[in-house]
């Protein structure tokens, strides 16, 4: 778990920090939101102590982070960045092993490690080992930046905006396999990002930020649903509405009442945009949510989705 | 023509030593001017301060505008004549091109890079070795170039403050105005200067096409 107290960081003639207090979760991946400036980079380099805050406190695991050595704290997080930041001279396997190296881990199981993430990250070792970084795609590369911070199996990662770099396309399809990763490795993550539909989608907790201070934490639903100010409802924007379809899952709103036979389906994970979006194209008066084995749990219709948003008083 | 071989033939072991001391005090001055060079133009990139490194490079570059000869002459005021005024006076003289593509290569590397370096847990010396030195390579290879290629040329003035070198031949070919001497000291010099600019380019040029 990481634990802020109040943590602040004064610059000369600014403060990026204004007193900040958050916990992230052990095996929870909290993304930190807001426009740029606001001091999201600020806070997650306060974690590994590539910024050391002015005032404040913050614990890794209960232990204060200022009575750790600064090297060997950064070789027990997994650090990921926008700009990856491969080494231009060092192959691919290179890359990977840099902490594991670091550490002195034997030769023959950080080989075996490099393979195994290569494979986590969809890339083939026997093609991308040797490569250098000038030879990567950006998807590539920032597949090898996520490996490499993943490489010494930190039970802590900081991401900032690790895909950030990528087409919209690749973009999409590396945040899914990420997610994917992390609901097996169940990492302590804190994610920078300025990209709605990414915290929407990867977040257990989203914490906004505005000039330093945290503007609202909490689950998807709950920031989205209930902004606390109208920074934060604007923030959103005018889809603010839509973002919330996407934040709650089809499968709660489901009943059996509303099954019609022959209607189209749905997978079990889908957001409820999903559900409206199926609705509308297919003009079916409802959509079947499948459950995890492929079975039908229930019917959502356009009525369902309505009585769903004014229960959270969302209809106005 | 004929005149020249013969003074070749004649002298084939005197050039011969000469040759060796030629390069033996190019070898001395570069191998004190090299880690300097290399080692200062880090520090200078890694400098808090702009205005100081602009400062340093001015003042280096100013201590360059002194003629070689005048800072052999005041290498013998402070050290007398012979062979060490002369490594001294060279190696000062190499040390600043080597600094500054030092400096410069140090600096091109990525800011990322550097941050990840550091993100992902090495210490001050680490980064330097593992990642700015080899990023800087082609940077301080040139400036390597620049320095031995000065020094070999400058070295023949060696000759003037009893350090001994090809200029020996040289300044007595100018002297008791014989061409052929002139020519068997300046000759065996410029190959050595464009063998080293050869040898040197090839080095750069070595597998690092893509790195």
């Amino acid at each position: 778990m990481i634990a802020f107290t109040d943590v602040r960081k004064q610059y000369e003639n600014h403060a990026a920090l204004n007193g900040v207090t958050l916990n992230v979760e052990e095996g929870t991946l909290c993304v930190l939101l807001g426009p740029s400036g606001c001091g999201k980079t600020t806070l997650l380099r306060t974690v590994n102590r590539l910024v050391d805050p002015t005032s404040g406190t913050i614990t890794v695991n209960g232990r204060d982070i200022r009575n750790e050595n600064p090297v060997e704290l950064r070789r027990g997080i997994g650090y990921a960045i926008q700009s990856v930041g491969l080494f231009p001279h060092r192959t691919v396997a290179e890359n990977i092993a840099t902490t594991p190296d670091l550490l002195g881990m034997p030769r023959a199981s950080v080989s075996a490690r490099v393979d195994e993430l290569l494979g986590m990250m969809k890339l083939d070792p026997a093609r991308y080992r040797g490569r250098y970084p000038a030879e990567l795609s950006g998807g590539e590369a920032q597949r090898v930046g996520v490996a490499r911070a993943l490489a010494a199996d930190p039970p802590i990662l900081l991401m900032d905006e690790p895909f950030g770099a990528v087409d919209p396309i690749n973009r999409a399809a590396i945040r899914s396999e990420f997610l994917e990763l992390q609901r097996r490795l169940r990492k302590t993550i804190l994610f920078v990002s300025h990209d709605i539909q990414e915290a929407i989608l990867l977040a257990d907790r989203i914490t906004l930020m505005r000039n330093g201070a945290i503007e609202q934490h909490g689950t998807p639903a709950e920031v989205v649903g209930s902004p606390a100010s109208p920074f934060v409802e604007e923030f959103f924007g005018s889809d603010r509405q839509m973002l919330l379809l996407e934040t709650l899952r089809a499968a709660d709103t489901a009943t059996p009442e509303a099954l019609h036979a022959g209607a189209p389906t749905i997978a079990y994970g889908s957001s409820l945009r999903d559900a409206l979006l199926r609705l509308l194209a297919d003009g079916a008066p409802s959509v079947t949510v499948l459950d995890a084995n492929g079975a039908a749990m229930g019917g959502v219709t356009v009525d369902s989705i309505q009585r769903h948003l004014a229960a959270r008083g969302e209809m106005r | 023509m004929s005149t020249f071989f013969a003074y070749i033939a004649d002298n084939a072991g005197a050039i011969g030593i000469a040759i060796a001391q030629h390069i033996g005090i190019v070898a001395a001055a570069l191998a004190v001017a090299v880690p300097i060079g290399i080692a200062s133009g880090i520090a200078l990139a890694h400098a808090r301060s702009r205005a100081a490194r602009t400062a340093v490079f001015y003042l280096l570059g100013l201590g360059q505008t002194i003629p070689s000869l005048a800072l052999l002459a005041l290498a013998v005021g402070l050290l007398g004549v012979g062979l060490l005024p002369a490594v001294v006076a060279l190696l000062l003289y190499a040390i600043l091109p080597i600094a500054r593509n030092a400096c410069t290569g140090v600096q091109a590397v990525p800011e990322a890079t550097r941050d990840a370096a550091r993100g992902l847990g090495m210490t001050n010396m680490q980064i330097i070795r593992r990642v700015e030195l080899p990023l800087a390579r082609p940077f301080i290879i040139a400036g390597l170039r620049t320095a031995t290629v000065v020094t070999i040329s400058s070295c023949a003035l060696a000759s003037l403050i009893g350090a001994g070198g090809l200029g020996d031949f040289i300044f007595i070919g100018i002297s008791l105005f014989k061409p052929e001497a002139m020519f068997a000291g300046a000759i065996p010099t410029a190959v050595l200067a464009l063998a080293a600019d050869w040898f040197l380019g090839r080095w750069a040029a070595r597998g690092h096409a893509v790195r």
